[in-house]
């Protein structure tokens, strides 16, 4: 069977295509209609078997791609341009998704997967939508199938005939977060189908209740956690390997992975209105679909050499196919809205303006504006480029002179909305609810305003603006004051939270009696998804805590002789010498420094320069850093002079950023919490027991997974993985 | 340093690229304070990676790229002079912070427009939805069946605050 594996890999291609093709046939045929409300059981039976089969033969293929690289079959094309004989069988694994075919036919895999769980989860219930879901997840799959078998097939062979070894892949894919990045990234994309699935499905049904959005809202906050939990070990990858000090650039791909994320939290949100009230149950189909055109959108971007990043993959003609799919989706899913217009609109009222649901409604205006304006100024260039003629690069200044004001607005209602009553809030609640938080918040930023700069952290600071003239000054005072603005909307946030959770537990206190401890720890379990969300916010606010000391980050250059010291905020390093290690794949270059803070010494850093002999020309910059809470000394080393010894640092002392890891878990944590599943057997009996156990450790193995890596890639040493400053020859993300 | 050290040493730097392991550093500081910084991080460096500013290339390129700006920067030019003479030297994609001109200031008024837009499409949803409160026509909205100890708990909030 091996040695036509090639072929057979092509095979399960086409029978992918096929078997979607059935699966949706079968689907949709078991539809039901006036006549026949509740359809073909036996039909819709088959079409749940067709979809088993699509994953199985989805499966295969992957297993045969596997197969491939572990036995370094290098007549695979892909195989020879991703892996060589010397990578871990590890590494072969990361090779899989390394490059582009095969990293669609691991997006097609997930989302095969995802569909199968969807269809084993959707046994017994939701009758009516359950044909059309199937129907829509099988479009999807179709969609990657075709794009496989006509422009990026990853068992295509060498017409030239295998080579002896592979070209190798990247080194910078080589490392821990290239094992879990990009999958949590995929995870996230390719679980956002299962709710616009359920949109379609309800569109196209009728059933425009809040059914689907009870069926779907686990799902999109599933897709929503993996989406953060990528765009998060993203951060994590640029801060540890592109070796430029800082953990996010605005590059398209960043922009691409963060697009989504944004409708998705806007989405989770506007969904409870709906969900309490019955109110915009157009907008959420919008952002539903939002959401998932802009996966696809990103992927567009990232393969279709539409715009040049260092993350993007290599150039290739994919790019129409996407644009064919998302018109598609676009089209269907606006044609189907216009169709149910009538029965889409809302009925309900807005009793105050004063009211949870209004700060919801900003918040996705919030939200949808950052949205519109990091997706304009992703494809800017290329839009430059067709219109007027003129190429344009968008930096990171740029972002981030724009985005803070937006960011922070809705950083604002998230602490706002949780203070605010549904339907109304009467003065009383008002001042009740706003006191202490804003309080806190006003003596925080009196604190900060006073006390800030004799520890190193001014409230106010200088930017250099990016415009001359009226709008560049207003621009630069604005972001000169967000220290202080942001920390005391990090203290309000923080204090929203404690409040909640405080207010809660006195409320079971006083219902039931019972003592603080065993309240708060009902309160929590019995109201997941409200509580998990406050732990959420608790965590972005760290976010934000992190994010904010960009303001105080001390960056400095210092060309050393052995033996020379340079000072770098309240950091000495004294340079000891170069150093050089050899291994069977490269030699390393050390420029070992010692460190010390106040007298007290605290070790030695050795930040490198590897060279690689499969790419001698581009030696690895490798970054090493001493992680406190405080702050990141983060140390990059330039130019060695092998005659004179002497060294070039750029040196980074970044504040605060552990506090944006340690935001990620807490989000992590708290979107668990909310996801995790109900406790309720109600149908008695040892199997539902069974179920309810299996659901609950999974569960429990899955949220400890996810915690644990972001903070095992946080911990890991950073010597030993890859990273550079020279130009990038390969993929280099998903 | 022991002979075969040097000599390893020696051989890697002459195998490496000459960017990062000159023998001669053209440029050992390349960002010198943060004035420059700031300006520099607006200019492409054009070292070959995509988005790559002047404050963090370390090539030979980047260097002289520098050397010319400061000169600049030494005869007083502003950094939007600066900018306009890079663009037009190099091109309009080596400024990495668009002009606030022509053409280019759609790219954040454009945005702008649709925040508005969506501003005033979100104040005029609040003002019907509102008036049909005060008008009675509603109620017929229907809401998902919610969770029995979510409403309870709103029942204990609002008892333990009144």
């Amino acid at each position: 069977m091996w040695s036509s594996l090639p072929e057979l890999g092509t095979a399960s291609l086409y029978a992918v295509l096929v078997a979607t093709a059935y699966t949706f046939a079968m689907a949709v045929l078991s539809a039901g209609s006036q006549a026949r409300p509740f359809g073909s059981p036996r039909l819709l039976s088959a079409a749940r078997m067709g979809a088993h089969g699509t994953s199985a033969l989805v499966a295969f293929a992957v297993l045969l791609l596997a197969h491939a690289f572990v036995s370094n079959d290098f007549r695979v094309s892909y195989v020879s341009r991703y892996s060589d004989r010397s990578m871990s069988t590890t590494e072969l694994f990361t090779a899989l998704w390394g490059g582009q075919d095969g990293s669609l036919l691991w997006w097609l895999f997930l989302s095969a997967t995802f569909t199968s769980v969807c269809v084993v989860w959707l046994k017994g219930k939701y009758h009516q939508l359950q044909p059309y879901v199937i129907a829509t997840l099988m479009t999807v799959l179709a969609f990657f199938a075709i794009l496989m078998i006509f422009s990026a097939n990853p068992f295509a062979t060498h017409v030239a005939g295998a080579p002896e070894d592979g070209t190798g892949l990247n080194y910078q894919l080589r490392n821990f977060y290239m094992i879990i990045h990009p999958p949590s990234l995929y995870v996230g994309f390719t679980s956002s189908a299962i709710p616009f699935a359920f949109a379609i499905a309800a569109l196209v049904s009728g059933r425009l209740d809040s059914e689907w959005i009870v069926a779907s809202r686990k799902w999109m906050l599933f897709s929503w956690l993996f989406l953060s939990i990528g765009n998060a070990l993203g951060m994590l990858w640029a801060y540890e390997e592109l070796g430029w000090g800082g953990y996010w650039a605005w590059d398209p791909v960043e922009n691409a992975a963060f697009l989504p994320w944004i409708t998705a939290s806007a989405y989770v949100h506007s969904t409870m209105i709906q969900e309490r009230r019955g109110l915009f149950r157009v907008w959420n189909v919008v952002l539903i679909v939002m959401t998932f055109f802009l996966t696809i959108f990103g992927t567009f971007l990232t393969r279709s050499g539409l715009i040049a990043s260092v993350h993007s993959f290599a150039q290739s003609g994919i790019g129409s196919f996407f644009l064919y799919f998302m018109g598609f989706i676009v089209c269907v899913s606006g044609a189907l809205i216009v169709y149910r217009w009538r029965e889409l609109k809302s009925t309900g009222s807005l009793d105050s303006v004063l009211s949870r649901e209004t700060a919801f409604l900003l918040n996705n205006w919030g939200f949808v504006s950052l949205m519109v304006f990091i997706a304009l100024a992703t494809i800017w260039p290329r839009i430059s480029e067709w219109l007027l003629n003129e190429e344009a690069t968008l930096g990171p200044t740029f972002y981030n002179t724009w985005i803070p004001p937006l960011a922070l607005l809705i950083f604002a209602l998230m602490g706002v909305a949780p203070l605010l009553g549904w339907r109304k809030t009467s003065p009383e609640l008002f001042w009740r609810s706003f006191r202490i938080p804003t309080a806190a918040m006003l003596l925080t930023m009196i604190a900060h305003a006073s006390l800030g700069h004799r520890f190193g952290y001014p409230a106010v600071i200088q930017i250099t603006p990016i415009y001359s003239g009226a709008l560049g000054t207003a621009l630069s005072t604005m972001l000169g004051v967000f220290p202080v603005i942001t920390v005391g909307l990090v203290v309000f946030n923080i204090v929203v939270v404690a409040q909640e959770f405080a207010r809660g537990t006195q409320a079971r206190i006083k219902a039931h009696g019972e003592s603080v401890g065993i309240a708060l720890a009902r309160l929590v379990a019995k109201s997941r998804r409200r509580y998990g969300g406050y732990i959420v916010h608790m965590g972005i606010a760290a976010m934000f805590f992190g994010f904010t000391g960009r303001s105080w980050e001390i960056n400095q250059e210092a060309s050393l002789k052995p033996g020379e010291t340079v000072n770098v905020g309240q950091y000495a390093l004294t340079y000891q010498g170069p150093r050089m290690e050899v291994d069977a794949q490269k030699r390393m270059i050390f420029a070992d420094l010692a460190v010390t803070r106040g007298g007290e010494d605290l070790g030695a850093l050795h930040p490198a320069k590897f060279i690689y002999k499969s790419a001698p020309d581009q030696p690895s910059t490798e970054v090493a850093k001493l992680v406190t809470l405080q702050n990141d000394l983060y140390v990059i080393v330039g130019i060695v002079n092998a005659q004179t010894k002497v060294a070039s640092f750029q040196i980074h002392v970044n504040p605060f950023v552990s506090f944006i890891w340690l935001g990620v878990i807490i989000l992590i944590l708290g979107a668990s919490l909310s996801l995790w599943p109900e406790l309720g057997v109600e149908p008695v009996g040892a199997m539902s027991y069974l179920k309810t156990a299996g659901a609950v450790t999974s569960m429990t193995a899955l949220s400890i997974l996810m915690a644990w890596a972001p903070a095992q890639a946080l911990h890991r040493p950073s010597l030993p993985a890859a990273g550079t400053v020279q130009s990038v020859p390969q993929d280099v993300s998903p | 340093m022991n002979i075969g050290y040097a000599a390893t040493l020696a051989l890697s730097v002459a195998l490496s690229s000459p960017v990062a392991f000159a023998t001669e550093p053209t440029e050992t500081i390349a960002v010198q304070n943060e004035v420059e910084r700031a300006l520099f991080k607006t200019l492409s460096s054009m070292c070959g990676r995509p988005r790559e500013s002047l404050a963090e290339c370390p090539g030979d390129r980047a260097a002289t790229l520098r050397a010319e700006v400061r000169e600049q920067m030494a005869r007083g030019a502003t950094d939007d002079e600066i900018r306009a003479a890079y663009a037009k030297k190099y091109g309009s994609g080596a400024v990495m912070v668009p002009s606030n001109e022509g053409a280019d200031q759609a790219l954040w008024i454009a945005p702008l427009v649709v925040a508005v837009a969506g501003g005033v499409l979100l104040a005029t949803v609040i003002r019907r939805l509102r008036r049909r409160a005060g008008n009675h026509v509603h109620q017929t909205a229907t809401s998902a069946p919610r969770d029995k100890y979510d409403e309870r708990l709103e029942r204990e909030l609002e008892e333990a605050d009144s």
